[in-house]
């Protein structure tokens, strides 16, 4: 089977046969005649007959990773949060901000690339710059530059802003486990109040593998 | 006459009126442009009300029978005053303090969700023959108001029950808050309201008080509201209801 993440910026595909996790562009996707045998994301339907829904995709994927009981699961994503919580191998709690004030990985990477740094290994920082969105967080970068503020310490602040919008969209968890692609970001797991534990970028595939092996519509 | 309602008037009103031509402005008719509103209301607006606006100004009609007060909602009692003063209709306004619970039987009926808001919607201007409808057993619930978009009633499967203000309007008791409160414990329930409407507050609460997903939709549904349901419904298929 041929799985595929078809997030908003990236792709994350798994060939089931072969065991093989790959990534590539999203935009580079939708101009290759790659077909999915089964996808969930935003622009899934585009290219799956058959698409899951990215909770449940989360949520299988989840559970197959750590396990039934009780787990707090977030995957934070280029523009959205999305988060399952179960107890007792049941559903307890979910929310998706999908929309206003979600433009998360997207933001980080785009000044990533504007700044040439790895915000991944800038240090983290107590101060938190107070950001709603993305959009209006850059606004405010801007704004701290002129001011004379280091570069590397207005990112982290930034970074440390976004986390704790995650971190209250959650409602201020003890520990949760992280999916997506910032999983390997160390400012940004560093940058919550509570412990985190990544579970990779491809949590939704591991979803879709269950549901795919066990049959399940 | 052609009468417009709004809300769910008191019932001697209406009889008072009995034999003439109703229709309900609440509704997203194939022909209400919400646009319209736009002369009198914000362009941020709750689509319902803005909906009542639209077709006051697009149909002619000779009344309008506008339920303004606690029985409706905040926004009612202010928009009923606009109407009064740019619409050449004359406006009864009513407060329907009615007490006397009807039986709900369309709310918990085994008819697709989106059948029993047409049947709820149309009671409150006709009679409707309930004697054939069976009980379902119930897997969710919707608690809210008949949306201003019905397509999100499509996502819910037959084996959803009524609650909030819509089964209050089946009940004809518009302004019984207990009534509007009560929801049956344990079962998964969406509560959803109409984006910038003041049920929000109540949504929202008992949304978070008894693990219910709580949904804010503004005009239309968004993929994003209708991919959020749809996981929980999914993710609620295993609860003890079935």
């Amino acid at each position: 089977m041929l799985l595929g993440d078809v997030g908003t910026s990236y792709t994350k595909i798994l060939n089931t046969e072969k065991d093989e996790y790959r990534v590539m562009k999203t935009l580079d996707l939708l101009k290759s005649d790659i077909r999915f045998d089964i996808a969930c994301g935003h622009n899934a339907k585009l290219k799956a007959d058959r698409v899951v829904n990215e909770l449940v995709a989360l949520e299988k994927g989840s559970r197959r990773l750590i396990g039934n009981g009780n787990f707090l699961v977030v995957d934070v994503g280029s523009r959205d949060i999305k988060y399952v919580k179960m107890k007792s191998s049941k559903y307890e709690e979910m929310d998706w901000n999908a929309l206003c004030g979600a433009t998360l990985g997207f933001s980080i990477e785009l000044l990533e690339n504007h700044f040439n740094v790895k915000t991944s290994e800038i240090e983290k920082t107590s101060q938190s710059l107070g950001v709603t969105c993305g959009v209006l967080g850059m606004a405010k970068i801007f704004d701290k530059i002129s001011e004379g503020y280091e570069i590397n310490d207005i990112l982290a602040s930034f970074v440390k802003g976004i986390a704790e919008n995650v971190y209250k969209f959650i409602d201020e968890p003890e520990f949760f486990y992280l999916s997506g692609g910032l999983y390997n970001n160390n400012l940004f797991i560093k940058s919550f109040q509570c412990k985190v534990k990544p579970l990779g970028r491809f949590v939704l595939l591991e979803g879709l593998r269950e549901i795919g092996d066990s049959g399940v519509r | 006459m052609k009468i417009g309602i709004v809300g769910v008037p008191p019932q001697e009103v209406l009889d008072k009126y009995r034999g003439n031509d109703f229709i309900d402005l609440d509704t997203l008719f194939d022909f209400t442009d919400n646009t319209k509103a736009e002369s009198y209301l914000p362009k941020i607006y709750c689509a319902t009300i803005k909906s009542i606006i639209a077709n006051a100004l697009t149909i002619k009609l000779d009344l309008i029978i506008f339920d303004n007060g606690y029985s409706k909602c905040d926004n009612g009692r202010f928009v009923s005053e606009i109407l009064k003063r740019e619409l050449n209709v004359p406006i009864v306004t009513t407060q329907n303090n009615a007490t006397r619970r009807h039986p709900q039987t369309v709310c918990e009926s085994d008819l697709e969700l989106r059948k029993k808001f047409d049947l709820i919607v149309d009671s409150v201007v006709k009679d409707v023959d309930k004697s054939k409808l069976k009980y379902v057993k119930p897997n969710y619930g919707f608690w809210g108001v008949p949306p201003n978009d019905f397509s999100i009633l499509d996502l819910f499967p037959k084996e959803t029950h009524v609650f909030g203000w819509a089964r209050c309007m089946e009940a004809r008791v518009p302004a019984d808050l207990e009534l509007e409160i009560m929801i049956r414990e344990d079962l998964p329930t969406v509560f959803y309201a109409q984006a910038f409407c003041s049920k929000n507050s109540l949504a929202k609460y008992l949304a978070k008080k008894h693990n219910g997903l709580y949904v804010e939709v503004d005009d239309v549904l968004d993929n994003s509201v209708k991919s959020k349901i749809e996981a929980y419904l999914y993710l609620n298929r295993d609860s003890d209801h079935f």
